[in-house]
């Protein structure tokens, strides 16, 4: 659990510092597949239970194939350089990301219980939503609005797959439904608003 | 009783059949009738299902579990945003205008408008918090196509932001209920927080704990940035401003109704446990909200952005007064219930003035009485109890929140509001009332106004009025009810 752990959070520093547009959607697919391979291990033991089966493939398809591969396809037309930057490129930046993260770090193992394991979890999940507020708190481009929006919603999904009770299957269908609502809603509009490079 | 879910399944019906090609040249026609059903059934349930009676759904069907409740709180909500949802369908039905009445708008209106009516009815009788959540989410998915509408880089600009915040906002309740969950498992082993509501007082056993009080904090900003409550308020005046009249009445006086009722449960149900820390973070909320939305009204002239600022102000009222809690309950609920029918009154009208004069500047609209004498009196009329004059309902609703505060002894907030609300009504005056009562152009015409296009918007003022001189003792009842299993008196 610990190496997975770690890969996402990689995988969420990535973007952050390689400048590129394509980078942030496999980055995202990334965290998305991730997210199943971890909800697998600590929903394991409960694989009689169809619920932990759509949340795996809610993340496994949606979040890590469907999403990506979407926004992807929606903009790729409409850009005319390979760069893109989700934080300005320079050590101000970078060095107040690399605080947040340590921070929610920090933060993870001041919160009982305190096993290594679960506060790292929690430290990860934390910095995933911190990161994607940063993002978006610098962002007036769409296209890295919407990095930082899925970026905390994937924070919120790692924080859910912490906890040892899980939702039933109408509830976990209405929350897939919702998410891949919200996916089309964005591409729709990436694709409509003139270039998701410039600021709305 | 599986009838609680027809408010939800028939306008999903509805929805559906859009997808025929055949009756889209109906379209209009069939989002009238569905409009009247879904009152109908509303208040037939109403009718059928005491006020101190709460039905749960769901453990008997193929659901399995009780996700649903009718109770006081969904009664009250049900009705009134159904006739609000009524009142948009006959004004768009029945509106002379024809960018309104073509084809196109009318049957991709039709069907996410009534998509978006079937998620706010089971949102509002939800009894599952992350299913709410989800059906909360959902009216904003089916509301992001009827705001790009126009298909402008200003409309889909609109809808962006109102997708951006909401989505944000929402993730961030949804953490928070994931760290209420956190906290029981941690402080109770082995054991988990239902999210049913009913079941949902298993969370006093953690108050005290660190991730509980995060939870709290979150939902309550998260439901508050879908209020439009500071400080995530920016997308409302956008999206309000930019969206056609029909859509912007549904936000403000539906959608907006649905996240008070979501927002509402949680409060009714930590309100007991959490009440300092509700407290401080609504009240902190709505100051806020008054405070912004006061200075934004000085500094317009473009009067839909004013009403949507207005709005704001609202919203700041409503959340000082349920955290203020106790009796001033009864005076937010009827606050909320006149707030949504003046929102109907101000921006179907809005939208006709726009329409007639193609502008939303206030000081380039001058006699309105004399060119739109109905319009110019929905607009005085609709100020008058957006402002909270008597005899409207707003007013009784503001002073019985008042008197909640007085009563539980903060008469510095009491104070602030005052002078916050002195200043909301010197400048609303100030812009509104001109175009209105000044002169206009010699030889304007007078423009015609049919009756049909009149009545929501007279419903709506007959009510308003009606909750101001004489409250109807079922609907005394209902908010008495609902105040009660607030822990207020009313």
């Amino acid at each position: 659990m610990t190496v997975l752990l770690v890969a996402m959070l990689i995988a969420v520093m990535v973007p952050l510092f390689a400048r590129t547009w394509r980078t942030m959607f496999r980055a995202l697919g990334l965290q998305g597949l991730l997210l199943a391979v971890i909800a697998y291990s600590s929903l394991g033991s409960h694989a009689d239970d169809v619920a932990v089966w759509v949340l795996i493939a809610d993340l496994a398809v949606l979040r890590g194939i469907f999403a990506p591969l979407f926004l992807h396809r929606m903009v790729e037309d409409r850009m005319n350089s390979a760069e893109f930057e989700l934080v300005p490129s320079n050590l101000v930046f970078w060095g107040i990301a690399v605080v947040i993260v340590a921070a929610a770090l920090w933060f993870g193992a001041q919160i009982p219980p305190f096993d290594p394991v679960p506060s790292l979890h929690l430290g990860v999940a934390l910095s995933m939503v911190l990161l994607g507020l940063y993002v978006l708190s610098l962002q007036t481009r769409p296209l890295g609005q919407v990095v930082g929006a899925l970026t905390i919603e994937n924070g919120v999904v790692l924080l859910e797959l912490l906890l040892t009770h899980h939702v039933a299957v109408p509830v976990e269908l209405a929350l897939a439904g919702v998410f891949l609502g919200s996916i089309l809603a964005f591409g729709f509009l990436l694709r409509r608003l003139k270039a998701p490079m410039e600021a709305t | 009783m599986n009838a609680i879910l027809l408010p939800g399944l028939i306008p999903a019906f509805g929805a559906l059949l859009m997808l025929i090609p055949a009756l889209r040249g109906v379209a209009l026609k069939l989002l009238l009738l569905f409009g009247v059903v879904n009152l109908g059934v509303s208040l037939g349930l109403s009718f059928l299902i005491p006020a101190t009676t709460t039905v749960f759904l769901g453990a008997d069907t193929f659901i399995g579990e009780d996700y649903f409740v009718f109770d006081a709180t969904a009664q009250l909500f049900l009705g009134l945003i159904n006739a609000v949802f009524l009142g948009v369908a006959a004004f768009v039905a029945t509106h002379p205008r024809p960018d309104l009445s073509t084809t196109s708008f009318g049957h991709r209106f039709t069907a996410f408008a009534l998509a978006f009516m079937a998620a706010s009815n089971l949102a509002v009788i939800s009894n599952h918090v992350l299913m709410g959540w989800a059906l909360v989410e959902a009216t904003t998915l089916a509301a992001v196509p009827l705001i790009g509408h126009d298909r402008t880089r200003e409309s889909w600009a609109a809808a962006w932001r109102y997708l951006l915040f909401s989505t944000v906002g929402l993730s961030l309740a949804f953490l928070g209920f994931v760290c209420l969950e956190r906290s029981v498992e941690v402080a109770v082993p082995h054991d988990g927080l239902s999210f049913f509501l009913h079941e949902f007082d298993i969370a006093t056993r953690t108050s005290q704990s660190f991730a509980h009080k995060l939870g709290i904090l979150l939902v309550l900003f998260g439901y508050g940035t879908k209020l439009g409550l500071a400080p995530m308020y920016s997308w409302l005046p956008v999206t309000y401003d930019t969206a056609r009249s029909p859509v912007t009445t549904l936000l403000a006086a539906v959608q907006f109704n649905v996240t008070f009722v979501a927002l509402f449960r949680v409060v009714q149900t930590f309100g007991a446990i959490d009440q300092e820390l509700i407290r401080l973070v609504l009240t902190a909320m709505g100051v806020g909200s008054m405070i912004v939305s006061a200075i934004n009204i000085v500094a317009n002239r473009n009067y839909k952005r004013i009403i949507a600022f207005a709005s704001i102000n609202h919203a700041g009222a409503i959340a000082i007064g349920l955290g203020v809690g106790g009796s001033a309950i009864y005076g937010v609920l009827l606050y909320a219930v006149s707030n949504a029918l003046i929102k109907a009154v101000l921006f179907l009208t809005a939208g006709e003035i726009e329409q007639h004069f193609g502008t939303k500047r206030t000081d380039e609209i001058k006699g309105l009485l004399q060119e739109m004498p109905f319009s110019g009196l929905f607009l005085m009329f609709g100020t008058f109890a957006l402002l909270g004059f008597a005899p409207f309902g707003s007013f009784i609703g503001e002073l019985v929140m008042m008197g909640g505060m007085i009563g539980s002894g903060q008469t510095i907030l009491f104070t602030g509001i005052c002078v916050i609300l002195l200043l909301v009504f010197v400048a609303t005056g100030r812009t509104m009332f001109p175009m209105i009562w000044n002169a206009g152009k010699d030889g304007a015409e007078r423009r015609a106004e049919p009756l049909l296009d009149l009545v929501p918007k007279i419903f709506f003022l007959f009510v308003l009025l009606t909750l101001g001189i004489y409250m109807p003792a079922p609907l005394d009842a209902l908010l008495a009810e609902i105040t009660l299993s607030f822990g207020g008196s009313p």
